[in-house]
C-alpha cells in the first residue's frame, strides 16, 4: 500500500481560478518523488494540502490519503495529531521559520514533547541535542542555546531539518529547502537531506523550481504547470528525453549550470 | 544591554527637565494669582502687591524656577501658601486611590482587549471579528466620562447593584473598597480597551502571517496552539510600547474619572487646586504626575530590551 496517495486533487481560494487542477501520484513507503514547476504551478499549495496547513477558506476536491487515512475533511485538532508525527514539512525559508523569541533547543524539544508521553520528556534535553548533533552542527549543546539570529541560515535550516525529523515521521515533505542558502551551504543541506532520508528510510516529497537539485535527491519526479502534472518519470529518462516542451525548457535550464538554485 | 538601559534613563533625565521647565512656564504664565485669591477680589492692588512679595511671587521667573527645581530634586515639591500643608503630603493619601484606579484599569483592559482582539484578528474574514473591530471603533469614540455617566445611571442609580461615588479606603472595608472601584475601574478599562483592542489585533494580525507560526504547525501545534505558544510572545513585543503608552494615557484618563465617582485622588487634588489658583500644588502634582508618566515609558523601553532577545545583542534578523 502507498503511504500517500493523491487523487484527482483540485483546490481552489474563493472563487479564484483553481491553483491546483487535477494532481494525482502515489509515494511508496521510503521513496523520494520531487515535484517540479514554477512559482504558481501549484507544488507548494499541493505540499501545504497534504500537510493540512491550507486556510481555511480553500475549497479542496478529490482524495489525499496518508497511510491510508483520509486527510481531506479532518479537523485542525485531528491533522495535528499527524502533523510532526506522521508527516511534516521542511519550508523555504530558515530565516524567519524559527520563533526569534525562544532559544532553538527549547522550540525542537516542543516538537518532541508535543508526540512524546510524560515519561519521555525529561530526557528531551538529551534527544534535542542528540538530533542537532546528528544533522551535523557543531557544538549541538551551544546550538541548543542560542537564539535564531545567533545561527547563520544553514545552521537555522539544519535546526530546522532537526526539529522535523525528531519524531521520525514517515514522510517528509521539502519545501524548496536550500532556495535560500548561499551555494556552498546549498550543496551541504542537500547532501544532510540525502544522508537524513537513508537512515530514517522516511518518503521524502521534493518541491524545487530546479531540476538540478531534484536530482540530487528524488529518482522519480512529477512536473507540475498551471495546476496540471503534465509529465512523470525517472530523473534520468526526463533528463535524457524530456517530452512536454515544459519539461524541455527545465532540462535545458538544468543543463545550463543549474540555474539559480 | 547596560549601555542601552544607561542611554535610556540619560533620555528619562533630560525629558524630565525639559517637562519640568514647560509645566512651570505655563503654569507661571497661567492668568490670576495665589496673592489675588488669598486676599478676595476686593482687594487693593498694593496689598497684592505686599502678599505677592512676600511669597516670592515678584522675583524673575528664573530665579522661581530654579529655586522650585532644587528643592524637587531633594523631593520638596513645595508648600501649598493656602493650606500651608507640603504638596507631597497633599499627593500621598490621594495616591492610593489614583493607583488603585490607573493600575487595576490596565490590568482589566489588558484582560479584555487581549481576547478579543485575538479573536478580532483570527476571525477577520468572519462577521464575528469584524463586530468586535467595529464594537472596539465605536468604543473610542465615547469621552470616558460619559460612558462613566452611563455606567452610574445604569448600576448605581437603576440597578442599584454599586455604589455611585466616594470611595473607602482597602484597609477600613475591603468589600466596600471594591465596590466602589468598580465602577471608575470598568469605566477606565473599557476606554482603554477600546483602543488596545485595535492595537492587539494589528499585533496578532501581522504575526498570524510569520513563516514560524507555520513551522510550530508543521510539527505538531493547531492553529490556535501555535498562536498562543509563538504568537503571543512575539505580538507582546509590540504591544508593551503601547500598553506604556496606554498607562500614560490612562493617568491622565484618571482625573477625569475620579471627577466623575468623586473620587479623592490626584485628579481631584489637581483640579481642585487649579479652579483656587494655588499654583504651587498644581505644579507640583501635575510634576508628579510627569515623573510618573516618564518613569513608566522609562521603565517599559528598559522591559522591552529584555524581552526581545535581539535587542541584546543589538542584532536583528
Amino acid at each position: 500500500m502507498s503511504l500517500l496517495r493523491v487523487d484527482d486533487l483540485a483546490i481552489r481560494f474563493s472563487k479564484r481560478a483553481p491553483a491546483v487542477k487535477s494532481v494525482s501520484f502515489a509515494l511508496d513507503a521510503g521513496e523520494r518523488l520531487g515535484i517540479i514547476g514554477e512559482s504558481g504551478s501549484g507544488k507548494s499549495v499541493t505540499a501545504l494540502a497534504i500537510m493540512g496547513l491550507l486556510p481555511e477558506y480553500a475549497v479542496l476536491e478529490g482524495s489525499i490519503q496518508v497511510d491510508g487515512q483520509e486527510i481531506i475533511g479532518l479537523s485542525d485538532a485531528e491533522l495535528s495529531k499527524l502533523r510532526g508525527k506522521v508527516m511534516t514539512m521542511v519550508f523555504q525559508e530558515p530565516m524567519t521559520a524559527l520563533d526569534p523569541t525562544m532559544r532553538v533547543g527549547r522550540q525542537v524539544a516542543e516538537a518532541y514533547r508535543k508526540h512524546t508521553t510524560g515519561a519521555e520528556q525529561p530526557t528531551a534535553r538529551e534527544r534535542v541535542v542528540d538530533v542537532l548533533g546528528k544533522v551535523g552542527l557543531e557544538e549541538p549543546e551551544r546550538v541548543a542555546d542560542s537564539y535564531p539570529h545567533e545561527l547563520s541560515g544553514g545552521q537555522r535550516q539544519r535546526a530546522l531539518i532537526a526539529m522535523a525529523v525528531i519524531n521520525e515521521p514517515s514522510l517528509i515533505i521539502f519545501d524548496e529547502p536550500t532556495t535560500a542558502l548561499d551555494v556552498t551551504v546549498q550543496a551541504q543541506v542537500l547532501e544532510l537531506i540525502d544522508a537524513v532520508l537513508a537512515h530514517t528510510g522516511a518518503s521524502c516529497l521534493f518541491i524545487s523550481h530546479n531540476l538540478a537539485v531534484v536530482a540530487q535527491v528524488a529518482k522519480r519526479v512529477l512536473v507540475l504547470k498551471d495546476g496540471e502534472v503534465v509529465e512523470a518519470g525517472e530523473v534520468g529518462q526526463l533528463l535524457s528525453a524530456p517530452e512536454h516542451p515544459y519539461t524541455q525548457a527545465l532540462v535545458a535550464a538544468a543543463r545550463r549550470g543549474g540555474g539559480d538554485a | 544591554m547596560a549601555r542601552k538601559i544607561a542611554q535610556r534613563l540619560a533620555i528619562f533625565a533630560v525629558c524630565l527637565l525639559g517637562s519640568s521647565l514647560l509645566v512651570f512656564l505655563i503654569t507661571a504664565a497661567l492668568p490670576g494669582n495665589v496673592a489675588q485669591v488669598m486676599l478676595g477680589t476686593d482687594a487693593t492692588p498694593e496689598a497684592v502687591a505686599r502678599l505677592s512679595a512676600e511669597l516670592g511671587l515678584d522675583r524673575p521667573w528664573p530665579v522661581r524656577y530654579f529655586e522650585w527645581l532644587g528643592h524637587m530634586l531633594v523631593g520638596d515639591f513645595g508648600t501649598s501658601p493656602l493650606s500651608h500643608e507640603p504638596v507631597m503630603g497633599l499627593i500621598g493619601p490621594r495616591l492610593a486611590v489614583t493607583g488603585w484606579l490607573v493600575g487595576l484599569g490596565i490590568v482589566v483592559a489588558i484582560l479584555i482587549s487581549l481576547p478579543l482582539g485575538m479573536f478580532a484578528a483570527m476571525r477577520r474574514r468572519h462577521l464575528s471579528g469584524f463586530v468586535v473591530n467595529a464594537a472596539a471603533q465605536v468604543g473610542m469614540a465615547i469621552p470616558a466620562f460619559f460612558g462613566g455617566i452611563i455606567l452610574c445611571l445604569v448600576f448605581a442609580v437603576w440597578l442599584r447593584w454599586l455604589p455611585a461615588n466616594g470611595y473607602v479606603a482597602l484597609t477600613d472595608d475591603p468589600p466596600g473598597w471594591a465596590a466602589h472601584l468598580v465602577l471608575p475601574v470598568l469605566t477606565l478599562a473599557l476606554v482603554q480597551s477600546a483602543v488596545l483592542i485595535r492595537y492587539v489585533r494589528n499585533a496578532f494580525i501581522e504575526v498570524l502571517h510569520e513563516d514560524y507560526l507555520r513551522t510550530a504547525r508543521a510539527v505538531g501545534w493547531t492553529e490556535f496552539g501555535a498562536l498562543l505558544r509563538h504568537g503571543v510572545r512575539n505580538a507582546s513585543i509590540s504591544l508593551v510600547t503601547v500598553v506604556a503608552l496606554q498607562l500614560a494615557s490612562a493617568i491622565v484618563g484618571a482625573i477625569v474619572i475620579e471627577q466623575v465617582f468623586n473620587l479623592p485622588g490626584v485628579g481631584t487634588l489637581l483640579l481642585s487646586n487649579v479652579s483656587t489658583r494655588d499654583l504651587v500644588v498644581v505644579q507640583g502634582t501635575v510634576m508628579f504626575l510627569v515623573l510618573a508618566v516618564l518613569l513608566i515609558n522609562a521603565l517599559v523601553d528598559i522591559a522591552y530590551v529584555l524581552i526581545d532577545p535581539r535587542q541584546k545583542s543589538g542584532v536583528r534578523g
